[in-house]
């Protein structure tokens, strides 16, 4: 069929026909693929145009009411209002030629429910513009009402007192009015018995104000907090909310701006429920974790994300920085997250994570519109480790050698007898240094700044939206400073009613500058908090030629020699630069009316250049002797999408319809090039800048890599009046990351979802109800995210081996364990929820249960190194995360203006590995992620701890302990609670569950998990006169961090490097401490070992942002609208962590796998920032 | 601009008719090679062949040392670690040390390469002579035996996997069974022995040669017999052992260190030898190092040069290397006196050390290695990492062994004595190109062949620690001669570290299999003890 229809757009027959059809003329609701219906207001605009005639109407009779199209080939006025109004309980009287009253029809008068009944939306073709003329009846008598006195005023919006155009203005209990120019300005003539004025808008609250004497009368709307009736972003389209069968969250641009960001995934933190965003480190820039209802995997666990259509982060070299951290916040108008597999479905084989829609803004109809918003603000850090100082720590090191000299009897002399080093000794000049290594390395009050210009407009041929924005932020942690300057283009053009085609371009450049702080993970920041502050960090004495930090001062002091970081990110110069070119082009046809075809070509083009320079410098600065160095490394990363799709939407009678089909091609392409050398003859950075100018180890790199999609796309969504809601979607996807054998390229993923409208229902009569709505949906996604070609028996030719004396010869060896059976993994999700509205809208619910299914989840498995290699991509097992996701809103005005908003969100994960493969065992990564039937997916699993040995007595009856060489009093008491399996056990049993006796690895437990017990956010916006408030709360509950920087600063064995003050509450003889065991080097007891120890409950609640803003009143500002604010980020947070920050996610597995995902290294924490900005709309 | 047209026209076909989509997911790997295309003639495997070889810098090249001298360094007589705070010198192992792992990830990982090569050879059809092929096979199996008597040596009964493993259930195996991580040792050596030349053209010099696969033979047939109580073996092990001798290809350099320098490398005493060709890069420095697919030369000469002792340093000491590898008097006083292979093996005080004088302050035991450190030029600093290669098994190794078998195996004393008066000599003869002057009279006077065998043996394990210190055989002869119960570890050996005394015990006989390795493997079983 696809054919015939590309030949028929093609065939100069149909092109003529459309050319001759010059006055066809359709309604608005044409382009919107998603609709089924249209409101009957923009109808009614659309029948403004066409008869060129002016509607009046109390806007209560308009909104909420739908019309379903009904095609004939030509109306007048008369007979096309009569099929409109007539169903819907409506008249109207004609007043003029160009004026038409539409009011409620006494006679066909119905209670409130039948309102809600569907008119029917005559389209027509009209030859000539030839409006009927109407009876001359209706006009005298109108002529005798209008001799009354004139009232006038403005109508303004009570939250941000902009002018509101388009305001209905009726006398109650007539037909007379008027509506609100531009400017929001009216003037009427009234009855002399007029008693009340009814104000009404749509997206307002409906005011009625008693006239009495007045003859000026200003109002202020609320806005009307109704979200129900919201469009909302699809996958390949959109959809009434009110129509959905889907489980989507959306945040909309001005949610999106209240925060200031610096990415857009950030947005979404707090406000959708089901999703859980985690910074991964207070770096600009760095990258978000996305978890959507748990972590389904525990290989690559972020969404897809896909801007304008194109599928976004997986075509980016570099996994630490955020694939949307180039995209300008302030062009976003909404962001949908697809939750289920009914939303996510149509995006096949890489949805699997759930789905992220980007879409960004396009001009309006209106006059055009000039936005500026801008805001400054200075970032700190919170308070971080408290660390020993050099007293403290030189005590700590005498204790612990002394501990250990009594524990085996050494005296001086001997060998092994441990003594304080002489630069510690009493009298030594370090004594008396204590370094503020911290303080050297961070930059508290670092700025942060955005400005963002756009210009956007619409007439009935166009539209456009064009922006430029500026983005600076330095970080906290020195150095480490990112810019961004971007650019938008969108637009949209009319070549006829049969053609439109459009363009969504972005580009932006964004450099960041930084030294050896290599972002996320932290090293820069714990490294100082680390350093001997016995250390300096500026030489005293200067006695290195030249020397541009000072490290002499350090070299072997105290017996240790540690590079000086703080100076080696000083004198290094790193430059991040990503230039990208993101954005598409799109056609889209009427091949016969309700009947669509598009067609989008589009691009993202990331060209990375990463460059750097090394200054020589010699051990006597830093510690490490470093020739000149120069690397250049150029990347060119290409994704392209081609989309086509056909759509199909009609109504017949009652039911109603929209089919799409389409086909997606995407191919990804990487290459890279890069270039090192040393020793340049001048240091010049335009000398330098060419690599090749280098005198020695020249040295070349580079890659390539290629993948490609194609998916075969289908969905049916049908409605029987807007009541019975069904939708039914299939995708058939290949990916090229798979074995062409079997067919394990291409998989089939189909879902289907329900919904019924009950409180439509003739039946459903409860007052306060005001929309309940419940659905259902059953589907699968797949997700093929892991290293390509895993089946492919991959050598690398780097690997050398010299023969003949000094000859380097490649040696090529495999580098991949070849797993030909994998596939991408299946999700079948199961979602069934509830919709409600309570006090006409004011009070909205939504439930959902939802239960998530992973069959053979796909992770970089670690592999027994008898393989040969430490991991391969391997389908592993089946993954269940079921939980619940509430979101509760209430909006409400009250009398006095004051304005309020609240909505809150939850959501509830249990996450549990059902089964493993056979021939898989149980795994471990890292330092103690277990991966185990029963437990959720990458659990901490160590020793649990049972205090501290207090006498000689508790030991003596200590129980064996293999790690151990035999505790003391003071060490730490490990517990005994299992062994292992008997020799008769099932197979597969590992463990008897009793204690043996023996302290050994089979007592390994369970200590804690990384995927919470739930999560939540609470969002509150209030509006008094020209302040407006937004709160937003956020936190995270049941869920436990494994905090490695405290496992390596409170190691109590005596080296030089700083431990942390608590070490100071250690353990000193008997009862002195139950938890902070004794120093003591060498750690003979392996108190140090992964246990309960480490692992902290990580739960927290945080003020994640407070916005107080004023606008100045219109008398002020005249045509301008300006709005000032105040905004505080992380201004709270309440945690039992006891680091800085409870927000912590490895950075490594923020792309990966969720297996260490919980560490805490040390990573720079979330900071807490003060914006000042300014919004201007022109 | 036609393929582009070409492209557009095909994507256009995709979209239009949906069969001809399923070619554009026809994608491979850049920039590699692959079994499709390569594995397939001589030229392609004269390179593949290397890739177990490569594995071989994986021990010798670590920025810890966790290859060589913490695992197999520390746990003898002979060095100690700096100060008495090293798990492994102590003796106080646990499953989850991180350098135990290295040896086990980076042999398993030889013993992978080398059974890829036996497998492509297999399928290879472009060789001019099908012949060739053994060659090639047994040089992989000579590596892949090399990597499993390390493993067998340090953790026992290993899971024994010969072939490329193709299922991850096929990971999952557990324990050998007693014997057969030697069979395939000997086995692999025989193929290598039968197949390999007798000696390479200089463009090949280094890979592995029949000699090199008999005496390595030889030496494990010892530790077979040892170990497992296979007194038969002793006769395999003779027979292996006097075919290299045989051979007429080797002899004991006049200069004994020779053997030690860059300058005399696969010299006439060395039977193999680890390749080091990329060095003089700081290991320290990130990045340097792009990968851990074996690309380096060793990092001996850092870990072993001096550093610094209660703030005394010697010269370019601490900030260039770790100087972590310190001389027990248990070593020293090894030696007979004058016994010029001291100069070769550590230097004490008054020694000449670059262009100063060696201060025993500098060390906690007063000496440091002077094996593959010397010479010691005031241009050698900084120690960056060497290419200087690695002797595996040398010519005075293989008479030693020899003499090994014949002592025990037949209880030939006397042609023992004659095998260890060849080492004693050469070594007595190196007085005069040490000292430049003419040796004492008494120096090193050869063994009687008069004496008891226990009394020889006693000789034999004197000249075998003297000759080959550092040279890291040392806590493998120990756990042999313990385990044939020749000699009583807890009573007869002084590891120069109280602790290390006092905590040796049974199992540490074998390493613990790495705790990574049974937390992924629920069919490996952990060594008894841990």
């Amino acid at each position: 069929m696809l054919i015939a229809l590309w030949l028929l757009w093609h065939s100069p027959l149909l092109a003529q026909k459309v050319a001759l059809n010059q006055n066809y003329r359709t309604t608005a609701n044409y382009y919107s693929q998603g609709e089924t219906q249209q409101s009957l207001k923009i109808v009614l605009k659309e029948y403004e145009k066409v008869y060129g005639v002016r509607f009046n109407y109390a806007a209560k009779l308009v909104s909420d009411k739908y019309v379903k199209h009904n095609k004939v080939e030509s109306a007048t006025l008369e007979e096309s209002l009569k099929n409109l109004l007539t169903p819907l309980g409506l008249k109207y009287e004609r007043l003029s030629d160009e004026l038409v009253f539409i009011t409620e029809d006494e006679q066909n008068k119905v209670k409130k429910l039948d309102q809600k009944r569907i008119g029917v939306h005559t389209e027509y073709t009209l030859p000539t513009r030839n409006i009927p003329q109407m009876s001359t009846s209706l006009s005298s008598r109108v002529t005798s009402i209008l001799i009354e006195r004139p009232i006038s005023g403005q109508v303004t919006d009570l939250s941000d007192d902009s002018a509101i155009p388009g305001v209905n203005i009726l006398v109650k209990g007539t037909t007379i009015g008027t509506v609100t120019d531009a400017e929001g300005n009216y003037s009427l003539l009234v009855p002399d018995d007029a008693q009340t004025l009814v104000f009404s808008s749509i997206g307002y609250e409906t005011e009625e104000v008693t006239i009495g004497n007045q003859s000026v009368i200003n109002m202020a709307l609320s806005p009307s907090l109704e979200q129900l009736s919201e469009i909302v972003v699809i996958g390949y389209g959109e959809k009434s909310r009110k129509l959905l069968t889907e489980s989507i969250g959306t945040v909309e641009a001005e949610e999106i701006q209240k925060v200031p960001v610096a990415s857009a995934d950030q947005a979404l933190q707090g406000r959708v429920s089901g999703v859980q965003i985690t910074n991964t480190s207070g770096t600009p820039g760095a990258g978000v974790a996305v978890r959507i209802r748990g972590v389904g995997t525990v290989g690559n666990t972020q969404p897809l994300f896909v801007i304008d259509g194109v599928p976004v982060g997986s075509n980016s070299s570099d996994p630490t920085t955020n694939p949307l951290s180039t995209i300008n916040p302030n062009d976003i108008e909404s962001i949908s997250v697809l939750k289920d597999a009914s939303a996510a479905a149509v995006y096949g084989v890489r949805a699997a994570n759930g789905v992220v829609l980007i879409t960004t803004k396009r001009g309006e109809t209106g006059k055009p519109t000039i936005n500026f918003d801008g805001y400054y603000g200075v970032q700190r850090l919170p308070e971080l480790y408290d660390m020993n100082n050099t007293a403290a720590q030189i005590a700590l090191i005498e204790d612990a050698q002394n501990n250990y000299n009594a524990q085996n009897g050494f005296v001086a002399g001997d060998e092994s007898f441990l003594e304080l080093h002489p630069d510690l000794l009493p009298g030594s000049r370090y004594r008396d240094i204590n370094s503020p290594w911290v303080d050297n390395v961070t930059n508290n009050n670092a700025p942060i700044q955005n400005y963002n210009l756009s210009i956007s407009g619409a007439n009935d041929n166009l539209n456009y939206y064009v922006s430029a924005g500026y983005f600076g932020q330095e970080s906290v942690v020195n150095k480490w400073d990112l810019e961004r300057f971007s650019f938008r283009a969108n637009g949209d053009y009319r070549i006829n009613d049969r053609i439109k085609f459009g363009q969504t371009f972005t580009v932006s450049h964004q450099n960041i500058f930084h030294g050896v702080n290599s972002a996320g993970d932290g090293f820069l920041l714990a490294n100082a908090a680390r350093m001997p502050p016995f250390y300096e960090i500026f030489d005293t004495d200067n006695s290195v030629t030249g020397n541009r930090y000072g490290y002499e001062g350090n070299l072997d002091v105290a017996g240790g020699t540690i590079g000086n970081q703080n100076g080696l990110n000083e004198i290094r110069d790193y430059y991040k630069r990503d230039t990208r070119l993101l954005g598409g082009i799109f056609a889209e046809v009427m091949l016969i009316p309700g009947l669509t075809f598009k067609s989008q070509a589009s691009v993202d083009l990331i060209l990375e250049r990463d460059d750097q320079w090394n200054p020589g410098h010699t051990a006597q600065e830093m510690g490490l002797e470093r020739a000149q160095e120069r690397r250049d490394r150029r990347g060119e990363n290409v994704s392209q999408i081609f989309t086509n799709t056909l759509t199909y939407e009609n109504t017949f009678g009652d039911h109603s319809i929209n089919v799409l089909a389409g086909i997606e091609y995407q191919k990804i392409s990487n290459t890279s090039l890069s270039g090192r050398a040393e020793n340049f003859l001048s240091s010049d950075p335009d000398f330098y800048q060419i690599v090749a100018n280098g005198q020695d180890a020249i040295d070349l790199g580079g890659g390539a890599g290629e993948n490609s999609f194609v998916g075969y796309i289908g969905r049916l969504s049908y409605d029987f009046q807007n009541k019975y809601l069904f939708t039914a979607t299939v995708r058939r996807d290949g990916t090229s990351r798979f074995s062409p054998q079997d067919n394990r390229r291409w998989g089939t993923f189909p879902s289907f979802s329900a919904a019924w409208r009950i409180g439509e229902e003739d039946f459903f009569t409860v007052p306060f109800i005001s929309d309940l709505k419940i659905r259902g949906s059953w589907g699968q996604l797949g997700n093929d995210a892991t290293t390509s070609f895993p089946h492919v028996f991959r050598v690398s030719a780097n690997p050398d081996y010299g023969l003949g004396g000094d000859n380097t010869l490649q040696a090529p060896a495999p580098i991949n364990f070849v797993n030909e059976s994998i596939i991408w993994e299946t999700v079948e999700t199961l979602d069934a929820g509830i919709d409600v509205s309570f006090f006409n809208d004011k009070l909205n619910l939504l439930a959902t249960y939802y239960q998530r299914t992973t069959k053979d989840f796909l992770i970089n498995l670690p592999l027994p190194r008898i393989s040969g290699f430490g991991s391969t991509p391997a389908n592993v097992g089946e993954v269940r995360n079921t939980g619940i996701e509430l979101e509760l809103g209430y909006n409400t005005v009250f009398s006095n203006g004051l304005s309020l908003g609240v909505s809150g969100n939850l959501t509830t994960i249990n996450n549990e590995l059902i089964s493993i493969d056979e021939g898989i065992s149980e795994f471990t990564q890292g330092d103690g992620y277990r991966t185990a039937i029963g437990f959720p997916i990458g659990y901490f699993y160590g020793y649990q701890t049972d205090g501290l040995y207090q006498t000689e007595g508790e030991v003596a009856n200590a129980i064996p302990d293999v790690n151990s060489q035999g505790p003391q009093p003071g060490d730490i008491r490990f517990v005994d609670t299992n062994g292992p399996a008997a020799e008769d056990a099932p197979e597969g049993q590992l463990f008897s569950g009793e204690s043996d006796g023996i302290v050994d690895p089979n007592d390994r437990a369970y200590l804690g998990k990384t995927i919470p017990d739930f999560f939540y956010g609470l969002n509150i916006n209030a509006g008094f006169k020209d302040f407006d408030l937004s709160v937003l709360f956020q936190g995270v509950e049941g869920v436990q961090l494994y905090n490695q920087f405290r496992r390596d600063s409170e190691s109590m064995t005596g080296g030089i490097r700083a431990e942390q003050a608590t070490t100071q509450n250690r353990w000193t003889g008997p009862n002195t401490s139950n938890d902070m065991p004794r120093a003591i080097a060498t750690d003979p007891n392996d108190n140090n070992r992964f246990s309960d120890r480490w692992i902290e409950d990580g739960d927290f609640l945080r003020l994640r942002n407070i916005q107080l803003g004023y606008t100045l009143p219109e008398t002020v500002t005249d045509k301008i609208n300006l709005r000032f604010y105040v905004t505080a980020t992380n201004l709270l947070t309440i945690t039992p962590y006891t680091g800085p920050d409870p927000e912590v996610f490895n950075a490594r597995a923020r792309s990966g796998s969720q297996l260490e995902a919980g560490t805490d290294r040390g990573n720079i924490p979330q900071t807490r920032m003060f914006q000042l900005g300014v919004q201007a709309r022109f | 601009m036609r393929t582009y047209i070409k492209s557009i026209t095909l994507t256009l076909a995709c979209v239009l008719a949906f069969a001809t989509c399923d070619d554009r997911l026809d994608l491979s790997p850049i920039g590699e090679l692959n079994s499709e295309n390569f594995y397939n003639n001589e030229e392609d495997f004269e390179a593949a062949s290397l890739a177990p070889y490569s594995t071989l810098l994986n021990l010798y090249f670590d920025q810890s040392g966790g290859g060589w001298f913490q695992p197999i360094m520390y746990p003898g007589d002979d060095v100690r670690n700096e100060l008495g705070n090293n798990d492994i010198e102590e003796f106080n192992w646990l499953s989850t040390n991180g350098n135990f792992r290295n040896v086990w990830d980076e042999s398993y990982k030889g013993i992978m390469r080398s059974n890829v090569v036996i497998a492509q050879l297999e399928d290879a059809d472009g060789f001019s002579d099908e012949s060739n092929k053994a060659r090639f096979e047994g040089e992989a199996k000579f590596i892949r035996a090399y990597f499993y008597f390390i493993l067998a040596r340090n953790f026992g009964e290993v899971p024994v996997i010969d072939e490329v493993l193709t299922t991850i259930e096929d990971t999952r195996i557990g324990n050998s069974q007693t014997g057969e991580v030697w069979d395939l040792i000997e086995s692999d050596l025989a193929f290598a022995a039968e197949n390999l030349p007798e000696s390479w053209d200089d463009d090949n010099t280094g890979r592995a040669t029949r000699y090199a696969a008999s005496a390595l033979l030889g030496k494990a047939q010892i530790y077979r017999a040892q170990w497992l109580g296979e007194a038969g073996k002793y006769q395999d092990a003779i027979t292996n052992l006097q075919a290299v001798v045989n051979s007429g290809q080797y002899s004991l350099m006049d200069d004994y260190g020779d053997n030690f320098s860059e300058d005399a490398e696969n010299n006439a005493e060395s039977i193999f030898e680890i390749q080091m060709t990329r060095g003089d890069f700081n290991p320290w420095l990130p990045a340097d190092h792009v990968s851990n697919e074996g690309a380096a030369g060793t990092g001996r000469r850092i870990f072993t040069a001096a550093g610094c002792n209660q703030g005394e340093c010697a010269p370019g000491g601490n900030q260039f290397g770790y100087g972590r590898v310190h001389i027990t008097s248990s070593l020293r006083n090894e030696f007979e006196p004058n016994d010029p292979r001291i100069f070769h093996t550590f230097y004490q005080e008054g020694d000449q050390y670059a262009d100063t004088v060696f201060r025993a302050s500098w060390s906690v035991t007063g000496a440091t290695p002077a094996k593959y450190v010397r010479p010691f030029a005031a241009e050698g600093f900084p120690p960056n990492i060497s290419t200087n290669n690695e002797r595996v098994i040398r010519y005075s190794d293989v008479l030693l062994l020899l003499a090994e078998a014949e002592l025990l195996g037949n209880g030939n004393v006397a042609q023992a004595a004659e095998l260890i008066n060849q080492v004693r000599e050469r070594a007595r003869n190196n007085y005069e190109i040490v000292y430049e002057g003419t040796a004492p009279t008494d120096l090193l006077p050869d063994r009687p062949t008069s004496a008891s065998a226990d009394q020889m043996h006693e000789w034999l394990r004197h000249e075998r620690r003297v000759e080959l210190a550092l040279e890291v055989h040392r806590y493998d002869d120990l756990v042999r001669w313990h385990r044939t119960g020749i000699i009583n570890i807890p009573t007869d050996v002084d590891f120069g570290n109280t602790l290390a005394n006092q905590n040796w015990g049974e199992r540490n006989l074998l390493k613990p299999i790495p705790q990574r390795e049974l937390d992924n493997n629920a069919s490996l079983s952990q060594n008894d003890g841990y």
